[in-house]
């Protein structure tokens, strides 16, 4: 989630004091993330872009705010939709070699315009955070700004292999390499570019009919820099999304006309072909009133949908149950009925929709293995063990070094690769370790210690198939523990769990000490390994007395079928 | 007398003063035991205890990384002067801590946005100095904490040092009173101390037995019953209220394919949730494969449709370990799409963050995930379900519009923390859009989804400083903390 600084004095001059704020922006799925006097963080949820625009931020609560008095400024009661000139106020030639690297690009020139009182710095935050998020760190599109008056058209949307510029805040002219090797938006956006080594690498550039306006989508040039004096921008928005690039051009567009200013498009040279752009496409979306109450479960009139509706930006025509939605122009996440129905919704106040309750007869239940593991652990604590619960998350350190197991084991782990952790490297493949580490923090407490824990482990089996097992381990710290106490509560749970056939097998594992460890079998299967903890063990996880230990698969193979 | 506090005495009737080392070895009673019996001994005044306050100190893991640098020290070196909040992105975890030291030890200065270096820091910082004695010692007395309370406290406070107390016995002796009392074990001739069995067979009604009295006030020996994990108790205890409201329990697979985990629910294929800094991705399986072929299609078409971009079927085999437990949902929704039936379905399960871990923060939550699937169901019944829910745990819920890419409308669900006025976010829901029922393969109905966050609620239920706690296991803990009531 993108948040979005504003000034308060700001938007009170726009109608919205802090006291409606904190009713209408929450109302709007939106929150407050602080406010002090002077400044409010609000956290913008990421499907409406839109409202991190301070013009369209204001645009937004007025019409949803209550008094009349604010709606008089608001989009509600203005009626019409937004129209951009086709009067084209510039040439932009596209060369075909920016298909291969940045394929997309829309300019506006916007004129008259007021830059003054914080707007500037609102305009750049909203382009900076709108190439940020729905633009996805300019990858997708990418926001510039440029004083029109500092420039002398035609303009060139170009791919070379150098140029050389003064980039913003740079005095000095430096090649793209060295941009992108040294200024801080290089370093951060180069990336973006495939190659950026080869002799053969292309970089997208914007110039004038003189000099260059930027590499993009990196950084500007500081000779056409926008200032709070600027009257006159141009716009650019450079991507590999044609989708993207409109949906933004589209919130600008808006953005700019409900600020007053005059739009203008610019005429766009392909080679051959020439096309005035942007465009702004209308679009309308029919819903019918009875299925939106029926899916909301309200009751409403389409009279009252449609005024819902003009209260969230829309204009509207009522036609008995149907209304026609003419979706506001800077709205890219309307999809479909569903969505202008959400808005009649956030409109309406998800808390004054009635609660009501499902009919019918529904049969609760419990799954299968939850139930057992409730059942085992009732067995297990009769037997004087407490629960531990540890996390599926570790590390080879203290799954396999600690318990004196070959790392060859290693190629059978879940492993995780981009963990931000060193302390996580993979998924368990026992329960032991855990509760093991449990009892080395727990010197100082009263012996004895008895721990159990029953849980997922993790594995890889043939075919790259993730195998999850159900295990159950205990363990049990004092200075008598040995091979016979931990012997007779295996076999007493065995017995409990319904085991048939319990016999045992003397096994060889090289975190018990030789001769005291033992298999537990279920006739000739073997279910479970138990035993006196070696020393060695012991003191990798820093535990100081005898300990005993059992490990028993309790489900070998976790399968889900989805099917109740 | 107890048999132990028999044994005791008559060593020390002996020996007239030992160690509770020496005690322990000669009368071959454990530890506890003998403890327990030391202390009994001592009420009755018939031994006297001479103990003497010692203390440990734990290091925690950032104070492990300052052990050759502090953080202070870190940035008092950096040369020049610069900006903090550049800077800070680039500089190691602490740093924040590191500035506020280093202004408070007079290395530097913050002039606006910039830090302004004064002078270098001593090459025998003394709190570095201090951490590194403390860890050399395994344990210290009283004096030496006096003598450096202040490094001491400075430490404690930015969570480096935890420190234990405990009182360790010097010298057991024996008193005058204990070297006159009989500890044969035999009261007087006609009082009975321990009921035996050979007693019981012999007594009659006839004959009046008489029996010792005990000091019902003194000091028995600590039993500590083995318990359930309060975790496991307070998710059990949600079971049952989603059983109890008609919800049939349902569970799948932790590592999932990205398909069922975002693909199957609309998220798109350059979504931010699904980078490296947010989602756990696998080295090891790399892949899981995608058996259903038209499924995939039908995935495939309703992310291109929608989204425009292309979908790409290598990105959605993508292992991970789930960020949510919203993909069980998705499976069974494909799965049961032509039941008749209405149906409620829940799981409960682990889900993973890609967070960096420290002494307040985990990787890994747990998800409580609901469906419901019928005819006719609306947004007011599962606001409804919602507030039921969280009634049954006492809590008042208000709702407010957000956005999810798998429901339309949505919500998300709040409370406010009576004790600290915080707005504590539990979870979302919504009705799962149309483009992913007719993936699915789910007509005609309606599909009401939730998912909810479990461990938030649980700082209602007993006192936790962190989640950390909760999974620390401490034995202390364990058996100290409050039960949840069910």
């Amino acid at each position: 989630m993108a948040s979005i600084n504003f000034l308060l004095k700001d938007l009170e001059d726009q109608g919205l004091d802090i006291g409606l704020l904190e009713i209408l922006v929450p109302r709007i799925g939106m929150e407050i993330e602080r406010h002090d006097s002077n400044e409010i963080v609000i956290d913008i949820t990421p499907n409406r872009p839109d409202l991190m625009d301070f013009t369209g931020f204001v645009r937004a609560l007025n019409a949803l705010a209550p008094s009349l008095e604010s709606k008089k400024q608001g989009a509600a009661t203005r009626k019409h939709v937004y129209e951009i000139s086709n009067k084209p106020l510039a040439s932009l030639h596209v060369d075909k070699k920016t298909k291969k690297i940045r394929p997309f690009i829309s300019m506006l020139i916007a004129k008259d315009v007021n830059l003054k009182n914080s707007r500037l710095q609102y305009l750049l935050n909203f382009a900076e955070k709108l190439s940020d998020t729905l633009g996805r760190k300019r990858k997708k599109f990418a926001v510039g700004i440029y004083d029109f008056d500092k420039i002398k058209p035609d303009i060139f949307y170009n791919a070379v292999h150098d140029a050389k510029f003064a980039p913003l805040g740079s005095s000095n002219e430096m090649s793209i390499a060295e941009i992108l090797d040294k200024h801080e938006k290089g370093i951060k956006y180069k990336n973006i570019f495939k190659s950026v080594n080869d002799n053969d690498s292309l970089f997208p550039i914007l110039k004038d009919s003189e000099k260059i306006l930027s590499l993009v989508p990196v950084v500007n040039s500081e000779q056409a820099k926008v200032t709070e004096n600027t009257k006159n921008i141009l716009l650019d928005i450079t991507g590999t999304s044609e989708q993207g690039v409109k949906q933004a051009m589209n919130i600008f567009i808006c953005s700019f006309i409900d600020s007053g200013f005059e739009v203008y498009p610019v005429k766009i040279y392909y080679g051959n072909k020439t096309r005035v752009a942007p465009l702004l496409e209308h679009r309308q979306i029919k819903i019918n009133t009875r299925e939106a109450c029926k899916k909301l479960g309200i009751s409403i009139s389409s009279n009252d949908a449609a005024m819902l509706l003009e209260m969230m930006g829309y204009s509207t025509e009522v036609h008995g149950n149907r209304i026609i939605a003419h979706i506001p122009e800077f709205r890219s996440d309307v999809f479909n009925s569903q969505d202008v129905i959400e808005d009649i919704a956030i409109a309406y106040g998800y808390g004054n929709i009635t609660a009501k309750p499902i009919e019918g007869n529904f049969e609760g239940g419990e799954d299968r293995i939850k139930k057992h593991i409730n059942e085992i652990s009732t067995f297990i604590v009769g037997l004087g063990f407490s629960e531990v619960v540890n996390t599926y998350l570790t590390n080879e350190k203290l799954n396999f070094e600690n318990m004196q197991i070959d790392r060859a084991v290693k190629k059978n782990t879940i492993s995780i690769l981009n963990a931000k952790t060193e302390a996580i490297t993979m998924l368990r493949t026992d329960l032991l370790p855990g509760i093991l580490s449990n009892l080395g923090a727990s010197l100082t407490e009263k012996m004895p210690q008895k721990l159990f824990e029953i849980g997922s482990v993790f594995s890889l089996e043939a075919g790259n198939k993730v195998q999850e097992q159900l295990r159950l381990a205990f363990a049990s710290e004092h200075a008598k523990a040995n091979f016979s106490e931990i012997k007779a509560s295996v076999d007493s749970l065995l017995k409990l769990m319904g085991i048939n056939d319990i016999n045992f097998k003397e096994e060889k594992s090289s975190m018990f000490i030789e001769g005291r460890c033992a298999a537990a079998m279920s006739g000739n299967k073997k279910i479970g390994t138990f035993g006196e903890l070696h020393p060695k063990v012991l003191k990798a996880f820093g535990i100081e007395e005898p300990t005993v230990a059992a490990e028993i698969t309790i489900h070998e193979k976790i399968e889900y079928q989805f099917s109740i | 007398m107890h048999e132990y506090e028999i044994k005791i005495l008559g060593i020390l009737k002996k020996d007239r003063h030992e160690t509770d080392a020496g005690i322990i070895r000669k009368s071959g009673i454990n530890k506890d035991s003998a403890m327990w019996a030391l202390q009994n001994l001592s009420e009755q005044g018939l031994i006297l205890i001479k103990t003497k306050k010692m203390f440990s100190a734990v290091l925690t893991k950032e104070a492990l990384r300052y052990m050759d640098e502090f953080p202070e020290e870190k940035i008092a070196k950096m040369p020049g002067s610069m900006e903090i909040s550049k800077e800070i992105e680039n500089m190691p975890e602490g740093s924040n801590i590191g500035i506020i030291w280093a202004k408070k030890n007079k290395w530097i200065e913050i002039k606006g946005n910039s830090i302004i270096h004064i002078e270098q820091p001593p090459k025998e910082y003394w709190q570095r100095m201090l951490l590194n004695e403390i860890n050399k010692k395994k344990e210290f007395d009283a004096l030496f904490m006096e003598k450096n309370k202040q490094g001491i406290e400075a430490l404690v406070k930015r969570k480096l040092i935890e420190i234990k107390e405990k009182n360790i016995i010097e010298a057991i002796e024996i008193t005058e009173k204990g070297l006159e009392i009989d500890a044969s074990g035999h009261g007087s001739e006609n009082e009975v101390k321990e009921l035996t069995k050979e007693l019981i067979s012999r007594y009659s009604d006839k004959e009046e037995m008489k029996f010792k009295k005990y000091d019902i006030n003194a000091d028995t020996e600590k039993i500590y019953p083995a318990r359930i994990h309060p975790l496991s108790i307070f998710i059990n205890k949600i079971r049952k209220i989603w059983i109890e409201l008609g919800f049939k329990e349902i569970s799948g697979p932790i590592v999932e394919s990205e398909f069922w985990v975002f693909d199957a629910l609309f998220s798109p294929q350059d979504h931010p949730t699904r980078e490296m800094q947010d989602t756990f991705f696998l080295s090891n399986p790399k892949e899981i494969d995608i058996d259903d072929e038209e499924l995939k299609r039908k995935i495939k078409n309703m992310h291109e449709k929608n989204w425009r971009g292309k979908w790409e079927v290598e990105i959605a085999k993508h292992a991970v370990l789930r960020t949510h437990s919203t993909g069980v949902s998705a499976h069974y929704m494909h799965s049961l799409a032509d039941t008749n039936k209405s149906i409620k379905l829940f799981t409960i399960g682990k889900i993973f963050r890609n967070e960096t871990i420290d002494f307040k923060h985990l990787a890994e939550f747990h998800q409580v995930d609901g469906l419901i699937i019928g005819k006719g169901l609306d947004f007011s019944n599962l606001i409804f379900t919602l507030k039921r829910f969280y009634e049954r745990l006492g809590i008042n819920i208000s709702i407010k519009p957000a956005y999810f890419p798998f429901v339309e409308p949505g919500l998300e669900i709040n409370y406010v923390d009576k004790r600290t006025g915080e707005v504590i976010e539990l979870g979302g829901a919504g009705i799962i859009r149309d483009e992913i029922k007719n993936a699915l393969g789910i007509h005609d109905k309606e599909v009401l989804a939730f998912g909810l966050g479990i461990e938030r609620l649980i700082f209602r239920e007993i006192p936790l400083e962190s989640l950390i706690e909760l999974y620390k296991n401490d034995v202390g803990w364990l058996r100290n903390v409050k039960q949840i009531k069910v």
